[in-house]
């Protein structure tokens, strides 16, 4: 099956500013894929060139099997966007809105605009500009999803929404789209959200992809190790490949791997300890850990 | 061009549309019917006392009633409400969209930017169409109600051009509107070139740069051959601007 999105070595610069920095990544049709970075680490202009709204500056990239520059407008066709600022045309009321976006689209289904409206209970006469932030990110979502897109683009969609508002904001990306095999690429920083419910994240720093993996080959594979040797180990324990960074305290220490797991836990206990503890990490402490910075 | 955002674009201009209709209508209105009244009150002015408004309203436009009506409407008051109303239609179509912050959420509807921005100076141009040529056709049939002979024929050529003049403007304002990102930024942009080429146009050989010297149509209505020159200049001028509009769009990011 050909992947939802391809980007080879995409680049976008502002001024001297590197946003996106030769970035590449494969996001497989069906899945859905949880995009991660901190402010201003190129995740919303990445978004913008996958739309069109931005050119490249070098690279490519294929949506939907569409070039990105080159066919914008048949990938708009096909894919549904959810901004992080959800700004409509303030003095149109839900309904307008909904009438005015409903022809550009072929294959709008009025049942499922419908049926979001109910279940979001946004009054179809109200004027947008009297609407909660929380309900303008609603009615995007009725807005993109309606035409029934192969691919949903969510840009910090959660960001203004209650909890309760969250959770059935994620039900319904989990319920209603991934199970009819709809591709949803999600950005956001709300990063227990990502993980509930994306299969597949891409870490992104100053533009350039960190790392790119299965949420559960993420959870496997980086761990962190507390273990209290009984003495002095060699330096070089802590240089193999797969540790990211480590703290000690005496002959205390707190070890970040990010893979090689195995070989890492058989080196360290060839030398005596007293306290050997393998500690999960939630996709936040991950984060965190990737995006903090150099091993020390 | 793109029907709904034809609509939407109707709906976000309708109050300067009936605005801008009502001025034009009332100013055609009260130009036929003050034909008697200021042809008097030029009248009892002494000639060494008249020339001291510098020719404003000369005395022999009143011995024709269509030439008192061209004086006053193309080449005074339409061209220059029409002026104003040109900028104030043209300069949110684009910047209105980027300052409102809704220029994402319509460029990520699937419709391509060609699309957009000809849908968007269409309806302008529609609505200036309207304006002008309502309030022209409401001058023409006031001054059928005057005992004075109306040329209407030659008025509503004249209007043609004109017309060609102010979408020129509108042209040249909506070039802005893509250019400056704040739509009052635009109008006074487009504004201070207009005035610009108008200082030029002082100067003999610069005239040709004074887009009101070529919209006025006195060559046709006073001189009776038709502008080819000035409708060429103007055509082009008008292709060149939206051209040059509708490139920067499409290359602009958001």
């Amino acid at each position: 099956m050909k992947p939802a999105i391809e980007l080879e070595n995409l680049s976008k610069k502002f001024g001297k500013n590197k946003a996106v920095d030769n970035l590449s990544l494969q996001v497989p049709a069906g899945c859905i894929f949880g995009f991660l970075g901190p402010n201003g680490a190129g995740k919303t202009t990445t978004i913008k060139m996958m739309l069109g709204l931005m050119r490249p500056d070098g690279g490519q990239g294929r949506v939907l099997g569409r070039d990105i520059v080159r066919e914008s407008e048949a990938i708009r066709r096909k894919t549904g966007y959810v901004a992080e600022i959800q700004e409509m045309y303030r003095y149109m009321t839900v309904q307008e809105i909904i009438s005015f976006c409903k022809p550009f689209y072929t294959g709008w289904n009025d049942r499922l605009a419908k049926k979001y409206l109910e279940f979001f209970q946004l009054p179809r006469g109200e004027k947008i500009k009297n609407l909660s932030k929380g309900m303008k990110t609603q009615l995007a979502l009725i807005l993109a999803m309606a035409p029934e897109p192969e691919l949903l683009i969510l840009d910090e969609p959660t960001s203004g929404l209650d909890t309760i508002n969250r959770q059935e904001f994620l039900r319904i990306i989990l319920e209603e789209i991934a199970l009819q095999g709809r591709t949803v690429f999600l950005s956001s920083h709300l990063l227990h959200d990502v993980e509930r419910v994306a299969d597949l994240v891409a870490i992104i720093k100053h533009g350039k992809l960190i790392d790119i993996r299965s949420i559960d080959e993420l959870k496997t594979t980086v761990k962190k190790i507390r273990v209290v040797f009984q003495k002095e180990v060699p330096a070089e324990l802590f240089s193999r490949p797969g540790i990211r960074s480590y703290t000690r305290e005496g002959s205390a220490y707190v070890v970040s791997v990010e893979n090689n797991l195995q070989d890492i836990l058989a080196d360290f206990k060839k030398y005596p300890y007293f306290t050997f503890d393998i500690i999960d990490q939630n996709l936040e402490e991950i984060f965190l850990e990737k995006v903090k910075g150099d091993k020390k | 061009m793109n029907g709904t955002l034809l609509r939407k674009e109707l709906r976000e201009t309708r109050w300067k549309l009936v605005l801008g209709t009502a001025v034009l209508a009332a100013t055609a209105i009260f130009l036929p019917l003050s034909f008697n009244f200021l042809k008097d009150l030029i009248s009892a002015i002494p000639p060494e006392q008249l020339e001291r408004f510098g020719g404003m309203m000369p005395a022999n436009i009143f011995n024709d009633y269509s030439l008192y009506l061209w004086s006053q409407w193309n080449a005074k008051n339409l061209a220059q409400i029409g002026t104003i109303l040109a900028v104030l239609v043209g300069m949110n179509l684009i910047a209105g969209e980027i300052s409102g912050q809704t220029a994402g959420f319509l460029l990520t509807r699937p419709i391509s930017r060609r699309s957009v921005f000809l849908t968007k100076a269409l309806t302008g141009m529609l609505i200036l169409i309207s304006m002008v040529w309502f309030s022209t056709i409401v001058m023409v049939i006031t001054a059928h109600f005057t005992p004075y002979t109306v040329d209407a024929g030659r008025l509503l050529l004249t209007t043609v051009i004109t017309t060609l003049g102010l979408l020129v403007l509108f042209s040249l304002t909506l070039l802005f509107s893509t250019l400056i990102d704040e739509p009052v930024k635009a109008a006074g942009a487009t504004l201070l070139v207009i005035l610009l080429l108008v200082f030029c146009g002082w100067i003999e050989p610069l005239r040709f740069l004074n887009i009101f010297y070529h919209m006025n149509g006195a060559q046709y209505f006073i001189g009776g051959t038709f502008p080819v020159v000035s409708t060429a200049i103007m055509c082009a001028a008008a292709v060149v601007l939206l051209a040059a509009g509708l490139r920067l769009f499409e290359k602009k990011e958001f």
